[in-house]
């Protein structure tokens, strides 16, 4: 009986609560999932799991970016979802993040905003050499999707690679995430060298940039206003 | 329906294994198949037996606990409040993963919308961040993969294999 009942176990397993369950785990697990058997497989893999996965208005941020709107009519959900994350776009072409670069008195010749750069981003700061800097930014939550939780990364690249001996035994930088007028004043300890004890929160990129993570927030309905980071060395 | 003054009106269902439930009319009208029987037959009589040659005794009796909570909630203006979580939680607790299923099935079969959400859910926590190996004994499924496919899915998401939970 107890070996019947687990032989027919996924003849009888509704196909939608399979979906509705994978749908309710997260995008590493249904992408495990799918390894379980075909059944499982097919409904792991279906355009229904993955677009939940999808922030609910992708289709407008793909149209707003400089990417082909053809993404989202010519892939499945799936490799949608991949493709954004290996080839992170940039929404409203980069113009919603606002930044400062300065340092000690603010004196800005310390850094330079090359014309060019390999960066995927429309602005890069080149910092030269100093002892103490400070980046603070924000940018509209209303620009990001709801009920979303986001990581903030620092992106960057050493130029030369003496800087990045330096880094090594300097202090940590300090770095912050939090909304505008609710600062709780909460900073993490960062080592920019990636033999720094942070390795969780670090990813090399393979290109010589790096990221490393600052903080994350809930982006609740956009109505929290500026989302504001600060990172100080 | 029952009018003022009047006894309970009590539903009368038999399960696949031929035992009896006597449930409250607003529990057993829960279950959407239940309430399609009495929408159909209008004209059923007080002491019709409705049969559910799909579920046994055992996954019926947790469901009318379930859905008699549930209806209580409801009724005292609880319904998404804390004592609800809290209920839910205590509810799933001592479940093992073969009753989970039992109650989903069950509960698909009667359909029952908000317990399906609740055990689905319930479900989709107890699968994440587990291995591939516990997936398959948790629903008892036979891998009917080839070795060489299984080989090429799992490479393809090597990334997702990274830090799973022991068994």
């Amino acid at each position: 009986m107890e070996q019947q009942s687990k032989m027919d176990m996924f003849d009888i397993f509704p196909e939608e609560c399979m979906s509705q369950i994978i749908n309710l785990t997260a995008p590493r697990d249904a992408s495990r999932l799918s390894v379980v058997s075909p059944a499982f497989k097919s409904a792991a893999d279906s355009d229904g799991v993955w677009e939940k996965f999808l922030p609910s208005e992708y289709k407008d941020i793909i149209s707003n970016s400089d990417s082909s709107s053809l993404l989202t009519t010519c892939m499945s959900k799936k490799n949608l979802f991949q493709h954004l994350c290996d080839n992170p776009i940039i929404i409203n072409n980069g113009a919603v993040l606002n930044a400062t670069w300065g340092s000690a008195g603010d004196v800005p010749m310390y850094w330079i905003l090359p014309s060019q750069s390999d960066s995927r981003f429309a602005e890069v700061a080149k910092f030269g050499p100093m002892w103490y800097f400070e980046v603070k930014g924000g940018m509209e939550t209303k620009l990001l999707s709801p009920k979303t939780i986001y990581g903030t990364y620092l992106v960057f690249k050493f130029h030369d690679l003496e800087r990045r001996i330096l880094y090594k035994e300097d202090p940590p930088v300090k770095c912050g995430v939090y909304f505008e007028g609710k600062d709780d004043g909460k900073r993490h300890s960062l080592f920019l060298d990636p033999a720094g004890s942070m390795l969780r929160r670090y990813r090399d990129k393979g290109d010589g940039w790096m990221e490393i993570e600052m903080g994350e927030f809930f982006n609740e309905n956009g109505h929290d206003g500026m989302l504001m980071f600060t990172f100080i060395s | 329906m029952s009018k003022l003054g009047q006894a309970k009106r009590i539903i009368f269902l038999k399960t696949a294994d031929g035992q009896l439930f006597e449930v409250d009319e607003p529990v057993a009208m829960e279950f959407e198949i239940v309430k399609s029987f009495f929408d159909e037959n209008e004209d059923a009589a007080d002491d019709t037996v409705v049969p559910l040659p799909n579920v046994s005794a055992e996954p019926l009796a947790g469901i009318i606990e379930f859905c008699k909570a549930h209806v209580e909630f409801r009724a005292n203006g609880a319904a998404g409040k804390d004592e609800v979580k809290k209920f839910n939680a205590e509810y799933i607790k001592e479940k093992s993963n073969e009753q989970l299923k039992e109650l989903i099935l069950a509960a698909n079969y009667l359909n029952i919308k908000e317990m399906l959400d609740f055990l689905t859910e319930t479900i989709a926590n107890r699968l994440k961040n587990k291995s591939v190996e516990y997936v398959r004994a948790f629903f008892g499924i036979e891998n009917d993969f080839t070795p060489q496919e299984e080989e090429a899915v799992r490479k393809e998401y090597e990334w997702a294999f990274e830090g799973v939970d022991e068994d």
